[in-house]
């Protein structure tokens, strides 16, 4: 600690005597005008105190402070220090799961085997996989689900190339004109794209990036919908930043961060994992740190809760993973992914789903492994899921 | 030592077993240290950096890290020391943290302030806050019930007024009155009290 002035024991009530309006003896005096002199933020607190508004000025904020929730986070905190062994409970309970996983799928074999009739019931449903659309500045579209490695577009001097599933650009110098080219994942579908500056960007299902085919501006500018991971080009002549249109502005400079923007979710989630951004929502903004999300609600209120980076990015490297998520939440994810509707019907009870699952399996053999009293699933035609007690 | 004068919190100094209970892992002495002191340390540590949600974390990070430590603790001022010292050091590295952002981002983020570093500064002003708040609780019944619901709920003269059934000058002129005894009341002794804590912890 390196205090900014030797305090004096007087302090507190020659303050406390500033602040009634009370005459300070000349002693006092004294020592006032030395811990004033001491620092330009003492004479900031001093004007404060003696203003006339405080502390008025501070209790709305004083008395705002909730107990309950702060109780609530202190004890997350405690159970989150306990990790070690929860750890290893749950590392536990995602082996059981892909066993459980594993077993259903050698048990639905058995069945299809046995029990023709069953089969027909249990229809499956593929995973995703890797594709997606690109629209190009001229309005037209080329699906990215089937091609081989080689140039895709060629747009005034900027190549678009796919190479091993991943779209990237290659500009030969003669970019002049601003095309801007979109990227779009249906349900069901995610991509790998190198933006034109070589900053790296994930969609996952249902989501989409617009960005120019260079970055010939003072700043580098994209809009995004849905979720999207971004391992941003450290540039410090041109900023990045990600418009949620309506919604959201992320700046950052060079920095990794995922951001849910899902429509259907109840909040617009940015999680940064490196470097620093800004989140700015209806005028208020916040500086994220590393390990933390920027919960935006729907009033454009920014709330920072720290995050499980794993947990966040789970999606990008092929795998669910759920902590005590909601079934409502597993579904909309699985809805995504899989391309299916979902149906509850009444008395499902509120469950809640830990575990780590391949993205790789059929719904089927997910559906295994989601197991919990009282909820169950059928899969029935026109990529209908129903959830029922 | 005050208290905030809005829960009643001096159970934990009628309670001479509240330290020990804790130490030995009591969740409810924990939660009476807690109410004690969170919103002083929210007020402190915001004050410091300037983010309601960013001081809240700061603080439960600092309960969480000594209900860790609980079995160390004795002495009510030896937990007020760590909750104080833990918070100003994680408001240290925040603003370190965010000096370093600043300077690779000053293209991006211009905040416009420079780090407000004066720590004791806050302290004090902290420490003021809860002997003001404290005092509340030694007037008069009626004088403390117009000065909370005044300044602590922010209700205007005129509700107040109906709510007592007096006139609205009437109830600006016992305002006034008890501000001015709120000013009078405190005495060398509790002052003497909060230095003392105050010492201990700048020195560490």
């Amino acid at each position: 600690m390196q205090p900014t002035s030797e305090i004096s024991p007087l302090l507190v009530r020659i303050l406390y005597k500033c602040w009634s309006g009370a005459v300070l003896n000349s002693d006092e005096q004294q020592a006032l005008n030395e811990w004033l002199a001491a620092t330009p933020q003492n004479k900031v607190v001093y004007d404060e105190i003696v203003s006339g508004q405080w502390p008025v000025s501070d209790l709305q904020y004083y008395n705002s402070i909730s107990y309950n929730d702060n109780w609530d986070r202190v004890q997350q905190k405690i159970a989150g220090k306990e990790r070690p062994v929860k750890r290893l409970r749950f590392w536990w309970a995602a082996a059981a799961v892909i066993l459980m996983l594993l077993g259903g799928v050698w048990f639905w074999k058995q069945q299809t085997q046995l029990k023709p009739e069953k089969a027909v019931q249990l229809a499956d449903i593929a995973p995703g996989t890797q594709g997606a659309i690109l629209t190009l500045g001229d309005g037209s579209t080329v699906v990215l689900d089937s091609l081989r490695n080689g140039e895709v577009a060629n747009q005034q001097g900027v190549k678009a190339v796919l190479l091993n599933g991943k779209l990237l650009y290659e500009n030969n110098g003669s970019a002049n004109t601003i095309v801007y080219n979109s990227m779009t994942t249906p349900r069901g579908r995610q991509f790998h794209l190198v933006l034109p500056d070589g900053s790296q960007v994930w969609l996952n299902a249902q989501s989409s990036i617009r960005y120019p085919t260079a970055f010939t501006g003072k700043d580098r500018r994209v809009d995004i919908s849905g979720e999207v991971y971004f391992e941003v080009k450290k540039d410090e002549q041109k900023p990045f930043f990600v418009n949620v249109p309506g919604r959201a502005e992320i700046a950052v400079l060079g920095t990794d961060f995922n951001i849910k923007a899902y429509t259907e979710e109840p909040y617009l989630n940015t999680t940064l994992v490196n470097g620093a951004v800004k989140v700015v929502a209806k005028g208020q903004s916040t500086i994220l740190r590393p390990g933390y999300t920027a919960q935006i609600g729907e009033q454009g209120n920014i709330k920072v809760v720290s995050a499980d980076t794993e947990q966040v990015l789970a999606w990008k490297n092929g795998a669910f993973y759920f902590d005590g998520a909601t079934l409502q939440e597993v579904m909309r994810e699985l809805s995504r992914w899989y391309d299916i509707e979902v149906v509850y019907e009444p008395g499902v009870p509120d469950t809640r789903f830990g575990g780590k699952i391949s993205r790789d399996v059929n719904l089927a053999g997910l559906l295994r492994g989601l197991q919990a009293t009282g909820v169950h699933y059928r899969i029935e035609q026109g990529r209908k899921l129903v959830v029922y007690k | 030592m005050a208290n905030n004068g809005i829960s009643d919190t001096n159970q934990l100094y009628n309670d001479p077993n509240i330290i020990s209970r804790f130490s030995q892992g009591d969740d409810a002495a924990f939660r009476i240290i807690f109410n004690e002191q969170l919103r002083p340390l929210c007020y402190f540590a915001h004050k410091l950096i300037g983010q309601k949600e960013e001081a809240e974390d700061i603080v439960s990070t600092a309960f969480a890290s000594l209900w860790e430590r609980r079995q160390q603790f004795s002495h009510f001022n030896a937990i007020k020391s760590f909750l104080y010292i833990a918070v100003r050091n994680h408001c240290y590295d925040l603003l370190k943290h965010r000096n370093v952002v600043n300077k690779a981002e000053d293209v991006l983020i211009s905040t416009g302030t420079t780090p407000d570093i004066a720590v004791d500064a806050r302290l004090l002003q902290t420490e003021l806050l809860q002997i003001i708040l404290g005092e509340l609780n030694n007037l008069p019944e009626r004088s403390r019930q117009i000065l909370e619901w005044s300044f602590l709920e922010e209700k205007k003269t005129s509700e107040i007024a109906e709510l007592l059934s007096l006139s609205e000058a009437h109830v600006r002129m016992e305002k006034s009155r008890a501000l001015f005894q709120l000013r009078k009341l405190l005495n060398d002794k509790q002052l003497l009290e909060v230095v003392l804590l105050l010492l201990a912890i700048l020195k560490k």
